[in-house]
């Protein structure tokens, strides 16, 4: 080798090589842009709802919750680790609103933890997707036990409400008429539910097993 | 000294990451291995414990290519950072040619980042070398958390309390982000194979 390479010419090639293989000009790393001030201050508002939420569920703080995280997904579309905490927010607000006072008591908190993940992987939108990815992870979890939880207790449920009709002589709720609008309405937020939890499961599929 | 074959014309370069836990050693490789992939197509290897540390080193061996008609073959490896694997740090430090010594800059890490380079020191002399007979470098990683108000130790500090009396090339950098990750690479896979022809000369 000492024969072979003068220092200059060594030296000369080598960096020529190192440079084609590891070239600086391309820059960093791309990463997704900081998210704009608009979808700030539409998660700033989805903040707010949540907090309104944690201290007092009304059915209208639950419909402006599942409005605003329609807003921010379609928002940060882009975004795809942020599109799983928002199909999971999401799919929680319509339980919510389906379940109102029978919600499971795990509820609250995993919206909450996912809310809060949900801030923190935006306001880090330039860090890799794959570190982002592992951050959400814990609530993935959370969130996956918890429907476990809830379909569990659905289980259950169906001998409970058959045993409270005979002892009430059956009949339901529906006080209110059945009108066009309120069963349009009802189709519309079933298939909007149906839609992101085909979302979610999708993206927490990919999550799980990235490029497949 | 680096493996050499003189009949197939090979040579086999070995760089060590080195440093405090946690100060961005794995990040650098896999930043490495991320973004050029596609053209140095390398497969890393890593032991990582539950808790995403590294538990016995990760490995990165790539080819630079024919270099005046030698096969030059680059092999990363990093250390575990944290003081309870030192004979695994040792292990990993025999028959280095070229060492990044990756200090972590957030202040909180003044002190972790002189024990360890007191540690690589006293790990090189069990092989009879030092931070004078080898090629190194410096790097001050997450220089960009300044940013994020969280206090970090200036290049000037950083200087004064690792790099006094050696005068060693140092690199800011970020690893997360890949900033002068691959100017640093660069410049000790130089230092390395320049120190390997001077020796043979």
């Amino acid at each position: 080798m000492a024969e072979a390479m003068p220092g200059n010419a060594l030296e000369s090639e080598l960096e020529r090589r190192l440079e084609q293989l590891f070239p600086e000009e391309e820059g960093p790393e791309r990463t997704p842009a900081p998210p704009p001030e608009a979808d700030r201050s539409l998660l700033a508002e989805l903040k707010k709802i949540v907090l309104s939420i944690d201290w007092e569920i009304t059915p209208e703080a639950i419909a402006s919750f599942i409005d605003q995280v329609r807003l921010l997904r379609e928002a940060l579309r882009k975004d795809r680790v942020a599109g799983v905490l928002l199909n999971m927010l999401g799919a929680l607000g319509y339980y919510i609103q389906a379940s109102r006072s029978q919600v499971h008591p795990w509820t609250f908190p995993v919206l909450n933890a996912v809310f809060a993940r949900l801030e923190e992987v935006v306001a880090l939108a330039a860090e890799p997707e794959s570190e982002r990815r592992r951050r959400i992870q814990p609530e993935i979890n959370a969130y996956q036990q918890l429907r476990a939880k809830i379909a569990q207790g659905r289980q259950r449920q169906p001998v409970a409400a058959a045993k409270a009709a005979a002892r009430t002589g059956g009949g339901g709720e529906s006080e209110r008429p059945l009108t066009a609008e309120l069963l349009a309405r009802a189709l519309a937020e079933l298939r909007e539910q149906l839609l992101a939890e085909i979302r979610s499961l999708r993206l927490l599929l990919e999550a799980r097993e990235p490029g497949r | 000294m680096a493996f050499i074959n003189l009949k197939n014309k090979v040579i086999q370069v070995k760089i060590v990451y080195y440093g405090p836990g946690r100060g961005g050693k794995t990040t650098n490789l896999e930043y490495i291995h991320r973004r050029f992939q596609d053209r140095i197509h390398a497969e890393m290897v890593t032991v990582k414990t539950h808790g995403d540390r590294t538990l016995f080193f990760d490995f990165l061996p790539f080819d630079i290519g024919l270099i005046h008609g030698y096969q030059i073959k680059v092999q990363l490896y990093t250390v575990p950072g944290q003081p309870k694997y030192n004979a695994t740090r040792k292990l990993v430090l025999r028959g280095v040619d070229g060492i990044v010594f990756v200090a972590d800059s957030m202040a909180v890490c003044r002190e972790s980042n002189v024990q360890s380079l007191k540690n690589l020191q006293e790990n090189l002399a069990a092989y009879r070398k030092s931070l004078v007979s080898v090629p190194w470098v410096l790097q001050y990683n997450k220089i960009d958390l300044a940013e994020q108000g969280i206090p970090v130790l200036s290049v000037e500090q950083l200087e004064r309390d690792l790099n006094r009396g050696f005068g060693r090339p140092a690199f800011p950098a970020s690893a997360l982000k890949g900033v002068n990750v691959a100017a640093t690479l660069k410049k000790i896979i130089s230092l390395a194979v320049t120190s390997i022809r001077d020796e043979l000369m």
